[in-house]
């Protein structure tokens, strides 16, 4: 028997691998380039469904209100940008290459961000500073309610996803350049401009990108503090669900879509070819004690600790305050939500359910993905588009995609339909959303294990299920873990994209404290925000209990492997 | 002698590079054949594509006359062991051994033992890969190779990750397994020591082909080509002079060489443990000046220059018992005529 030159018959199992692979990418045009594509269509139709072409666009550049938008979104990102960079690189080079005192304290708190859905920060500032702020004083007359609310918030929503960044790119930096500097005769000023300057110069520019596009896209901040300033995001929110006008929403989701891809597509370009600076001969920095710059540093990250801290303690004490700042005594009467609309427990019920299913999905789909790709033998252009495709949600702001599957699922003639409204299709979304974080590190760790494995597991008659359950799940399995806590955390504290997509039945925690800081009720939203991170909180640290334990347990074979 | 393996006219190209072109081999039952070059030869290629790892673009691979050019490699019978001998990091040695075996639970506890016997891994059976020297991992992925009696053995490199003491204690012990077990093994490897210790048949490749298949002995003694004796060995390649009549001259001196068949100008391929200082009587001698001594443990290494053409330099191994010579003495030399070969001139 032979088929064609240079083609192999494969063994049932490869043969049921290659149609899970096609049926993984399946799965992914689905529900990812399908609902994109929808919009690109829709950008382009009239009220009616009729084809427009590019005037929902060309009105939109017309339109001073819109326009006015547009500048907002991007001289506020800037501005953030221009923060929290800065910061997060003296934060990150404080924990990386210092000796500064209580390092892991700090870098928990500077990661606390990432448990808070992002109108948190929005709702502390109006405590702090709003009408009724307690430290209104201190802006002397400037309203909180405006750019200077949306920056500071902003600020804190990004922060973490600037310092993980840096801290990255400050970590690899290679001890022995340190030293080879050193001993050329090098000072301290000079070995920082010649060595670390350029091993962060990546890391600085992804940072910059991704905290410009976090905070184009985010619409939860400024719709708690934004007061009259409009931003694109918002206005996107607006069209859609205030005016019901699709077409015209659907053209301002490309335009948001438009730095998201654009930065992406620069980071792409920059990451080419830098496969060599992350060397496993690398050995680790550490760094000499020197009490100035400890000390400096150490001021400065307390700084910077102060503000996240305030942002995250000023909701979670203001929800157990009767009525701030009037009566400052105690009460658990705002956690009793019966008397709030918004959806109440029901909404953290279903928050807690949306967090499960997206963890225990999303697991199982984005491993599933990476493994077929990666680890058998499945056609290459089915693992290419595998590959491709996951990396796109990166790219794609949660306010776009949540559009998107509103108009491709919303659609009566859609076959899918029937997902509309529930549970189901906010835990695909969701999944979709966070796709990329899970399947980079789900890969990495895959990358990791020996590709000869498989060809000895194959060389020995065993089926590919075989080596994954027995050899490449309990190798990948913290990584795992740390996906599925990412997920749980993410899919408990977005707003962006589920916002399209729920129903009264389907009410989440997030949402609801959006709904109940819009009707008045800031103190119930609070606590709601509470909830929320104190539920990530608890996920968080149970899961990393898990994952001490998994890893003592394996230590036997696994400890020199992280040595 | 037929051939339990055969491989015929394959072919392997990565994009506009060809990495196989063409190749023939044949391999007997419970031969150790060794498949030697530089890297980049495309051994390793080979090697893959006989296990079903590669698929080729053109040629068969055959055992014992069965086709086995598009089976799976779970399809094909043979035990392979990589040079990072890609174990399971996870599984304990027992646990790796009995990978692949299917049988009863006491079939396999007993094939385990009797692995781990053959291999001497006894008392390590509930170790992990990581807490193994270089020596015991080999082992393992030695054992877990042979533990379902494949019918070939595959060896990718599997000594090059061991530091040399230990690598030529496990190349004995490869030595004797294979003649204990009498399976027939390929092995790819860019030591030549390795190779001509080890194998019955080496194939030495460059760029994708086969330049000679021989016996160790074949390969060191008469290299087909002026590769394989570079490759193979230290060897000198003084310029001659083949004349008319078929006699060849170095330095102006007639040298008499077996079987010289090229004109004009050519090589003389010379081992350096062949050319004699203060040769017989009755052997065509030239005289030399040792300029430099080098000394190597069991033997010394002399630099010298011919008197007659300065610029012709050869290097001379000279034993324990070889008679005693200072640089800066003037020494004949010889060039025993069953020892030397003639290349064609061309650049290296």
């Amino acid at each position: 028997m032979r088929l064609g030159q240079g083609r192999s018959i494969l063994t049932a199992d490869e043969r049921l691998a290659q149609f899970m692979a096609m049926g993984m990418a399946g799965l992914l045009l689905l529900f990812l380039a399908w609902p994109l594509g929808e919009i690109l269509v829709k950008a382009l139709q009239g009220r009616e469904g009729q084809f427009i072409g590019l005037r929902n666009l060309r009105e939109l550049l017309t339109e001073p209100r819109l326009l006015s938008a547009a500048w907002n979104s991007f001289y506020l990102a800037v501005l953030s940008t221009a923060l929290v960079v800065p910061a997060a690189l003296v934060f990150a080079f404080a924990l990386a290459q210092s000796r500064m005192p209580f390092k892991p304290v700090f870098k928990v708190i500077a990661l606390s961000p990432l448990l808070t859905p992002s109108l948190m920060p929005a709702i502390s500032l109006v405590y702090l500073f709003g009408n009724q702020g307690a430290l209104k004083a201190w802006l002397h007359g400037v309203p909180i309610y405006g750019p200077l609310g949306i920056v500071l918030g902003e600020c804190f929503y990004t922060f973490p996803y600037a310092l993980l960044v840096l801290l990255t790119a400050l970590s690899i930096s290679d001890a022995r350049l340190h030293e080879a500097a050193e001993v050329l005769g090098a000072n301290r000023y000079r070995r920082f401009m010649t060595v670390t300057v350029p091993t962060i110069r990546y890391g600085l520019t992804s940072a910059c990108l991704i905290v410009f596009t976090l905070v184009v896209t985010d619409f939860g901040v400024p719709i708690v503090v934004g007061g009259q300033t409009n931003v694109l995001a918002m206005e996107a929110y607006k069209q859609v669900l205030g005016q019901q006008n699709f077409q015209k929403g659907a053209a301002v989701g490309l335009v948001l879509l438009l730095p998201a891809v654009l930065s992406f597509a620069a980071e792409r370009w920059l990451a080419r070819g830098r496969g060599g600076t992350f060397s496993g001969s690398s050995v680790a920095y550490s760094a000499k004690p020197s009490a100035l710059r400890d000390g400096l540093l150490w001021t400065l990250c307390s700084a910077v600790s102060v503000f996240l801290l305030a942002l995250i303690g000023t909701a979670v004490v203001a929800s157990f305050i009767k009525l701030w700042p009037y009566n400052m005594q105690l009460s658990l009467a705002h956690y009793d939500f019966a008397n709030v609309d918004g959806g109440g427990w029901l909404a953290f019920r279903n928050s807690l359910k949306l967090g499960a299913y997206t963890a225990a999905v999303g697991c199982a789909v984005i491993f599933a993905g990476a493994y077929l790709a990666e680890k058998t033998p499945a056609p290459k252009p089915v693992a290419a588009l595998i590959q491709s495709l996951a990396l796109m949600p990166m790219a794609v702001p949660g306010l776009v995609l949540g559009l998107g599957y509103v108009f491709c699922f919303n659609r009566p003639g859609n076959p899918l339909h029937k997902l509309y409204g529930t549970m189901a299709i906010l835990v695909i979304s969701t999944v979709v959303h966070f796709y990329t974080t899970g399947h980079m590190a789900i890969m990495t760790s895959l990358r990791q294990i020996d590709g000869e494995v498989e060809s000895v597991a194959r060389s020995l008659q065993r089926p590919w299920w075989t080596t994954c359950r027995r050899v490449t799940l309990p190798i990948t399995l913290p990584a795992l873990l740390d996906v599925a806590r990412f997920l749980f955390v993410s899919a408990t504290t977005t707003v962006s994209c589920v916002i399209f997509l729920y129903t009264p039945d389907t009410v989440l925690a997030s949402v609801a404290v959006l709904n109940m800081d819009d009707a008045g009720d800031t103190a119930s939203a609070a606590a709601m925000a509470s909830l929320i991170v104190a539920t990530s909180l608890t996920v968080t640290l149970a899961l990393n209990g898990l994952g001490w334990l998994l890893n003592r347990r394996a230590q036997a074979w696994r400890k020199p492997l992280t040595a | 002698m037929s051939g339990f393996l055969e491989v015929q006219g394959i072919v392997k190209r990565f994009g506009s590079f060809t990495a196989l072109a063409g190749i023939d081999l044949r391999v007997a039952k419970g031969e150790f054949l060794c498949l030697l070059g530089p890297s980049g030869c495309g051994k390793t290629t080979l090697l893959r594509i006989i296990a079903g790892l590669e698929a080729q673009d053109a040629g068969t691979v055959q055992v014992e006359g069965r086709d086995i050019s598009h089976l799976p490699p779970a399809r094909r019978d043979y035990g392979i062991v990589f040079q990072n001998y890609a174990l399971f990091p996870n599984l304990n040695v027992a646990e790796n051994i009995g990978y692949g075996l299917r049988s009863g639970r006491a079939a396999r506890r007993a094939r385990i033992e009797e692995l781990l016997a053959l291999m001497d891994l006894s008392g390590i059976e509930r170790k992990y890969p990581s807490q193994l020297s270089g020596g015991q991992q080999q082992r393992v992925a030695l054992a877990r190779a042979l533990a379902n009696c494949p019918g070939l053995l595959l060896l990718d490199e599997p000594l090059s990750a061991l530091d040399a003491r230990v690598r030529v204690h496990l190349r004995q012990e490869l030595k004797q397994l294979h003649q204990k077990l009498g399976i027939t093994t390929i092995m790819v490897t860019h030591d030549q020591e390795e190779a001509l210790s080890l194998a019955d048949t080496v194939a030495v490749m460059d760029h994708g082909s086969i330049e000679q298949v021989g016996t160790p002995e074949q390969i060191y003694h008469r290299p087909a080509s002026r590769f394989v004796a570079d490759f193979v060995g230290h060897s000198n390649f003084p310029p001659v002079r083949v004349r008319q009549d078929g006699m060849v001259e170095l330095a102006g001196q007639e040298i008499p060489v077996l079987g010289a068949h090229l004109a004009g100008n050519a090589r003389l391929f010379c081992r350096p443990e062949d050319i004699q200082i203060d040769p017989p009587s009755g052997t065509a001698r030239l005289m030399a000046l040792v300029e430099n001594l080098e000394f190597l443990g069991p033997v010394r290494r002399a630099t010298l220059r011919l008197e007659q053409a300065r610029d012709i330099v050869l290097r001379v191994d000279l034993g324990a018992k070889d008679p005693g010579v200072a640089a800066g003495q003037r020494v004949p030399v010889g060039f025993p005529s069953e020892r030397m070969l003639l290349f064609a001139d061309e650049a290296v």
